[in-house]
């Protein structure tokens, strides 16, 4: 390993040129901001939890711990554990400090403007699915197949 | 007499020191010194009360699970939030994983290794011993590491990760489990027994869990001809007379582990000489009179429910920053055998009856507890009612005070809070080490280690005296919870 190996807090990069976000199993409720309001719930837990996934620098969800599980596959908040001072957050671990709403901490590299505008769009365009899932522990409606109604 | 100084151990969590006063080939006094301090305690006042789920567990990536639970159990006594029967099934699984992989890893990659030591080197079973059980080189690890890994597995589903898992919660686990999952963990449990009756007892678990005599242990050791790792055991240890090493004659003390509406799998109690008691819980204090702590004004010894004593590093009258844990102002000693005793398994009963506590018998404890935790662990992944909740959401009250106790792999794990304002005001952790390898208290009474060291042979120009080793290991130390 040399130091094109690591990144600027001499990190290895084969774990901190990732996003926790990326493979995020609970993708699809993030992009509508469907939301978790309770441990445990299924939906994207950026708004409420506290968690810091989509700024957090691992491949906890790329390469799962021990060939399977994460953070997030627990149902529990990405904390940001890989990243210096993350033990004092200024907040509680488990609960999204927001601004007027807004989560202070937004996605890497996501001007705040373009986060909000996009944020509502995507609210008002969250499919039924996703909207009665995300603070439920288990899934009330499933992906479906029309074409299998009619028979 | 001379004096010896035995220390940094290898093969043990964290750091350690023990000071021997040696007179005609046997230790004469011992001192147990934790070197090193680290204020987990300290760090919590001050923080929002969920907090202490992230906090507490890294006290140690060895116990981690253990310090979850206590943790989720002290603040959920500060109110009175429920448990759902899968949330308690869930979290019993969970620290389960964690515990009979704390004792395996023990039996294989810290205790067994001491046998394959040069001072054994003339010993007709050396070269058996030390092919299967030499660190790094042995077969065993070979066998044991991805047996481990695998168990480990249950933990990804269950828990998302091992060790700082944020699933154990006070009112139970985040992850509700599908009843395809449910298959899977099956899978996982059925493959550990494999390994278990394979490769452990080479024998079914039920046939161990009915051990019930040490007369039983050795005849079921010497039919299995050498199969299968724990007879390895019996007969090494009846070989090198582990049965008349590091005896103690102390209280043992369990707070119960494996809690559920019909009661804990394995009770809370006392038990000393043949008699099992109540465990006055109320009585538990700490004494630092001969830690590098001050108590004002007269170092009278502590509840846990108080205020910490501050730490004092200019102590030139302390040795240790472990505190003295006593139970009722008498030492006790805590583990897999303690559990075992108050829970009444006939063997170990034995084998204390006839030895007292000592180093065989708390190895024997450990592993005949890893056959009984694993037929629990089916038993609960079969009781799992996947549409059934996992967790309740009901929120704790933001004043209150609460004590999560329970049992760690190497013994009893008490957390204690105290709540105001929805903030943590005090936070004291008693570790199952902090008991074990307590210094001397104020009556210059010393720890259970400290007592079992003493009479311990020390072979001539023996730097690093083997039965000390052995003594030592015995208690599945971990020195990072002792001084949290």
């Amino acid at each position: 390993m040399t130091g094109a190996d690591l990144d600027e807090w001499e990190r290895p990069l084969a774990y901190t040129a990732h996003l926790v976000h990326h493979g995020c199993a609970r993708n699809e409720f993030y992009e509508f901001k469907a939301s978790a309001e309770q441990p445990g719930d299924l939906g994207c837990m950026m708004e409420n939890l506290g968690c810091k996934g989509t700024q957090a620098r691992a491949d906890c969800n790329i390469r799962p711990w021990n060939g399977g599980g994460s953070c997030l596959d627990g149902n529990y908040a990405c904390i940001n554990c890989t990243a210096p001072g993350f033990e004092e957050p200024g907040h509680a671990f488990a609960v999204t400090p927001k601004v007027a709403g807004i989560p202070i901490g937004l996605p890497t590299d996501m001007p705040k403007a373009w986060f909000v505008a996009l944020a509502s769009l995507s609210k008002a365009a969250t499919p039924k699915r996703l909207r009665d899932n995300a603070a439920r522990p288990a899934p009330v409606l499933l992906p479906h197949d029309k074409r299998k109604d009619s028979a | 007499m001379s004096r010896l100084i035995v220390g940094p151990f290898n093969r043990v969590e964290g750091d350690l020191e023990v000071r021997l006063d040696i007179s005609a080939g046997a230790v004469a006094d011992a001192r147990v010194v934790s070197p090193l301090y680290r204020g987990f305690e300290a760090m919590l006042v001050g923080k929002p009360a969920l907090d202490a789920l992230v906090y507490a567990p890294r006290i140690c990536g060895i116990c981690s699970v253990s310090q979850s639970v206590a943790a989720a159990r002290a603040l959920a006594a500060t109110g009175s939030v429920p448990l759902p029967a899968n949330g308690g099934l869930a979290v019993n699984l969970i620290h389960a994983v964690e515990n009979v992989a704390d004792h395996l890893t023990h039996f294989y990659l810290f205790f067994m290794p001491d046998f394959a030591r040069a001072v054994y080197a003339g010993e007709p079973w050396h070269a058996g011993a030390a092919a299967r059980f030499a660190a790094v080189r042995g077969g065993a690890a070979q066998d044991f590491l991805p047996a481990r890994a695998e168990l480990m597995n249950l933990l990804g589903v269950l828990a998302g990760k091992w060790p700082h898992t944020l699933a154990v919660q006070p009112g139970g686990s985040t992850r509700a489990i599908s009843r395809a999952e449910l298959a899977r963990l099956g899978a996982l449990l059925a493959a550990f027994r494999r390994f278990l009756e394979r490769t452990l007892f080479a024998d079914g678990l039920e046939a161990v869990a009915a051990l019930s005599t040490r007369d039983a242990l050795l005849a079921w050791a010497e039919r299995r001809a050498m199969a299968g790792d724990f007879a390895r055991f019996v007969i090494l240890s009846q070989a090198t007379g582990l049965n008349r090493l590091g005896r103690t004659d102390l209280r043992h003390m369990s707070y119960g582990a494996y809690p559920s509406a019909e009661g804990p799998l394995f009770p809370r109690g006392v038990f000393r000489r043949g008699v099992g008691s109540v465990l006055p819980v109320d009585r538990i204090t700490e004494d630092v009179s001969h830690a590098w702590y001050r108590t004002a004004p007269d170092d009278a010894p502590r509840s846990p429910r108080d205020l910490g004593a501050p730490p004092d590093a200019a102590r030139d009258d302390a040795y240790s920053w472990c505190k003295a844990p006593r139970l009722d102002g008498e030492v006790a000693e805590v583990g897999a055998l303690s559990r075992q005793l108050v829970a009444g398994h006939p063997l170990p009963r034995d084998l204390v009856a006839r030895d007292g506590a000592t180093v065989e018998a708390r190895v024997v404890a450990r592993v005949l507890e890893v056959a009984l935790v694993a037929m629990a662990m089916e038993r609960w992944v079969r009781a799992i009612d996947p549409a059934a909740p996992f967790i309740d959401h009901t929120p704790l009250p933001t004043a209150g005070e609460g004590a999560g106790l329970t049992e760690a792999a190497r013994g009893s794990l008490g957390h204690w809070v105290d709540l105001e304002g929805g903030r943590i005001t005090n936070y004291q952790i008693i570790a199952p080490t902090t008991w074990n390898f307590s210094p001397r208290d104020a009556a210059g009474t010393p720890g259970p280690l400290e007592q079992a060291l003493r009479g311990a042979p020390v072979r001539e120009g023996e730097a690093e005296p083997v039965a000390v080793q052995h003594i030592v290991r015995s208690f599945d130390p971990c020195m990072v919870c002792t001084v949290h």
